[in-house]
């Protein structure tokens, strides 16, 4: 055919050629945009996918050790962002259960910057992975974490609205999408409500996960390793260089990702780096340092006001609807703050309380609210909201087993 | 659905191509689908404009007729007077109200009159700088006797609302484009098949300028900038603002190809030029030959006085990008730099720096205009360009986010350059499917893997 004769519209053969040759371009576009994902993703640093920053590698191995977790007979597990990782060790919680004569496995699923959706999304990767099992959890206890439920139209949130987007991606299956009869309708309409966030979920998953912040990240991450530079702060800054330097000190060097082992609990401390430890702690529960995080938790979180989103809450609804459809028990629970600079302020106080007593009406789950407990003194904290792994996180273990066991109900005690 | 970087727009397109396939035969129920198709896309951004962009354009429409037929040349005069100044109390009622009201409150002020005048609650009108140019453009061309003006409606409004070019241009002028309305020739597939490359470098430039955006948005603030941190956040922008629109108009020209229609090129290697008048025959190309035609010509063949003309021309330029004083002093600083330009063009002769030089001063100078484009104000813009040359407390150091910014935006200007380089001037690219393919997929691509879909562009706000 040649160029003259398919200048005609109306024969036909100039629009299918249009057509065709759209249709072409766009799947080798496709084609090659995978290719070119998959190299950077493969020329990357695999530092660039361990960064704390993310905490994308963590969840990463949650998700692989979903099906084995699934398959045990007496299962629990805690789900919910760093408050959880941080908070609770697993053996302390089930050893509290234990003294109430409830015997639990319970893993602790938490990850650092997990938002209500991606609760949701791990939610239903574990409900996959109980029903390929043929069992069911003894327990799902789900963190409300007030300001994760929040959408400040800030910088900063922008920029962790941007890292989010992997882990939705990591944790999303195409089924998802496609296969209505496998979620309740609930889960299904918190995922269609988002036409951006499954368009980036799409993107994501065809393209193999990556987008402009990777890149820059993984410019970053090659430069640093040419230069010499890696792992160390901006030299501008020498307060971040101490808190860098305690840190890596205090980690052994090393940052501690998932353990299948513990049961997926949260080591930065050893034996060895207990004095490292405490100098980290000194400067993370500074004055200082807590101004600095409080005034960042204002701009990413809206930490002082709570302005909690229907579309959040939405979220966190269907995770503890998913979580009831696989788990004889579901909770939920609202770790301590720090009484010291973590002080909301009453109308925001005043959100939280009626979100509760609406999740204990519709839902008929049991809330147990321990933000205002007592019995928790700024010492039990690493920083704003973080426990102490000396402290405060044993306390926090054993309180949260208690008010559990409390609400157990009592023919599913003994099994 | 206005975005084209959307896949909204993708349907939308996709939709709109078949049905202009099975009305092909029939020239009637063309422009009505593009019209149509024209009004629902503009439409969709928010319906209450589409009467304004209807209304200025049947007024324009019977007034160029009316023009035409008059017979003394005072009442042709008249009539036109009419137009121009309909379009421009349309443009200047939406745009510039409330700058002008904040002007004279702030004038008052300074002579100790105290007003509070509030501020009008406007939403400027999508595209509304693009198109009543146009508008103008065709009454005064029919006033002028350069073009006779159209009977028929349709293919008017078609031509006016033609989707591909009404949100952001470039600005056509409807001698240009009317006439192709009127003919609808079938394109040859050497014109589909660059087409279909102008689109996927218009992706990819969008995907640039989208990468650059949070690197200039860093730096554009009043916080103290160390002076690498300051020429980091300028060079982006030049890159971003530079990506944004000439991908945008790639776009437009790319899809307006594939339906037949051809539109003129806007962009022509801009930081290239070797002065800034010719910076401004590479930048907006439609939007500076637009201002040469219908205000520097005028005034310039009135007055005799080429540097006031060209000052003037400039500052209105300015005033056509925004109501803010920022842009008002962007455009002044280019009309002296150009009025300048041509004063010492005359006064050194034959003298001439070498071309490198030349272009690297160009670009230095269009950079430092930038500024004023993107600071909002001109305290910001001020503070940026003491930043820019060293005034700020900061120590310059140059750790690796910076290097990236930095790194990131030269690669880009240069990339985005040898894009364009390849589609302007080498002619033998388009006679080459085995090269022009793979370069569409593959700046497609990159737009796939690291574009953001629905990213707004910098020249929705104009």
């Amino acid at each position: 055919m040649t160029p003259e004769a398919v200048t005609q519209w109306r024969g036909g053969e100039l629009p299918r050629r249009i057509f065709g040759a759209a249709v072409l371009l766009f799947l080798s576009a496709l084609l090659v945009a995978h290719g070119i994902a998959r190299c950077i993703i493969r020329a990357a640093p695999p530092q660039m996918f361990e960064s704390e920053l993310f905490g994308i590698t963590r969840l990463t191995q949650i998700l692989g050790a979903l099906d084995e977790i699934a398959a045990k007979d007496d299962s629990a597990v805690l789900l919910g962002p760093s408050t959880t990782m941080q908070g609770i060790t697993p053996q302390m919680f089930d050893a509290e259960m234990h003294q109430h004569s409830i015997d639990v496995s319970t893993y602790n699923l938490g990850a650092l910057a997990l938002t209500p959706d991606h609760v949701l999304m791990l939610s239903r990767r574990l409900a996959d992975a109980y029903r390929h099992s043929g069992r069911r959890a003894r327990a799902v206890l789900i963190e409300l974490c007030p300001h994760t439920l929040t959408e400040p139209q800030t910088q900063m949130a922008q920029d962790w609205e941007r890292i989010h987007v992997f882990k939705r991606a990591r944790m999303t299956t195409m089924s998802d999408f496609f296969h209505p009869n496998v979620i309740e309708p609930g889960t299904l309409g918190a995922l269609r409500a988002n036409a951006r966030w499954r368009m980036e979920i799409v993107q994501a998953k065809i393209l193999g996960g990556i987008d402009q912040l990777a890149l820059v990240n993984i410019a970053s991450a090659v430069l640093t390793a040419l230069t010499g530079t890696r792992d160390k702060p901006r030299p501008d800054d020498p307060f971040n260089k101490r808190i860098w330097d305690a840190a890596a000190a205090a980690n052994g060097g090393q940052y501690p990702h998932w353990d299948h082992s513990t049961r997926g609990d949260f080591q930065r401390l050893r034996p060895s780096t207990t004095s490292d430890y405490d100098q980290l702690v000194t400067i993370k529960s500074s004055d200082a340092a807590l101004q600095r995080a409080h005034k960042a938790h204002v701009q990413c979180c809206d930490i002082d006001e709570l302005r909690i989103t229907e579309r959040q809450v939405g979220y966190l609804t269907s995770a503890i609807r998913t979580a009831q459809t696989f788990s004889d028990h579901v909770f939920v629970y609202i770790v301590p703050r720090n009484p010291k600079a973590n002080r909301p302020t009453e109308p925001a106080i005043e959100r939280v309380r009626e979100l509760s007593a609406r999740i204990e009406r519709e839902l008929g789950t049991p809330v147990i609210d321990l933000s205002m407990d007592p019995s928790f003194v700024p010492d039990d904290f690493f920083d704003l909201t973080h426990m102490n792994e000396l402290t405060g996180r044993r306390k926090l273990s054993q309180k949260l087993a208690d008010e559990v066991a409390k609400r157990w109900p009592a023919k599913a005690a003994p099994r | 659905m206005i975005l084209f970087n959307s896949l909204s727009f993708a349907a939308f397109f996709a939709i709109f191509f078949l049905l202009y396939y099975f009305v092909s035969a029939n020239h009637s129920y063309k422009l009505w689908l593009i019209t149509i198709a024209s009004l629902v896309f503009y439409g969709s951004a928010n319906w209450r404009f589409v009467p304004i962009l209807l209304g200025t354009g049947l007024v324009d429409f019977y007034l160029a007729m009316a023009i035409a037929d008059a017979s003394d040349k005072q009442r042709k005069k008249r009539l036109v007077t009419i137009s121009v100044a309909m379009n421009l109390l349309v443009l200047g009622f939406f745009k510039y109200t409330n700058f002008f009201l904040g002007a004279a409150t702030d004038g008052l002020r300074l002579f100790g009159v105290a007003t509070h005048i509030q501020p009008l609650r406007l939403i400027v009108p999508l595209g509304i700088s693009f198109y009543t140019f146009q508008s103008i453009s065709y009454t005064l061309d029919v006033y002028r006797g350069n073009f006779k003006p159209r009977r028929r409606l349709l293919e008017f409004i078609a031509s006016l609302t033609f989707f591909p070019h009404l949100v952001a241009g470039p600005i056509i002028r409807s001698s240009y484009l009317l006439p192709q309305f009127e003919t609808f020739k079938p394109p040859e597939w050497t014109v589909v098949r660059r087409g279909f490359l102008l689109i996927g470098a218009g992706l990819f430039k969008k995907t640039i300028a989208d990468l650059l955006g949070p690197i200039a948005e860093g730096v554009f603030n009043d916080e103290p900038h160390s002076m690498i941190d300051s020429w980091t956040g300028v060079l982006a922008f030049t890159g971003q603002i530079y990506g944004d629109f000439a991908g945008y108009t790639d776009i437009a020209i790319g899809i307006s190809a594939l339906l037949g229609f051809n539109l003129p090129q806007n962009f022509n290697l801009p930081y290239f030029a070797l002065g800034i008048a010719d910076f401004w025959r590479r930048w907006h190309i439609s939007l500076s030959s637009w201002l040469r035609d219908y205000c520097y010509m005028p005034m310039v063949l009135r007055n005799r006085n080429v540097p006031l003309s060209l000052f003037l021309t400039m500052t209105l330029c300015g005033l056509w990008h925004g109501a803010t004083w920022a842009f008002i002093v962007f455009g002044a600083y280019h009309g002296v730099l150009v009025a300048a330009e041509g004063y010492l063009g005359k006064k050194l002769g034959a003298f001439e720096l070498p071309r490198v030089i030349r272009a690297l001063l160009t670009f230095y100078f269009v950079m430092i205009g930038f500024v004023f484009f993107r600071a909002g104000s001109i305290t910001t813009a001020w503070k940026m360009i003491r930043n820019l040359h060293g005034a700020s407390a900061l120590p310059s150091s140059f750790h690796p986010e910076v290097l990236v910014g930095l790194g990131l935006a030269i690669v880009a200007l240069v990339t985005c350059h040898v894009l364009d380089h390849l589609i302007v001037n080498v002619k033998r690219l388009m006679d080459r499917p085995l090269v022009l393919w793979p370069t569409a997929a593959v700046a497609t691509a990159i737009s796939f893997v690291l574009g953001k879909p629905g990213q707004l562009f910098i020249y929705f706000q104009f």
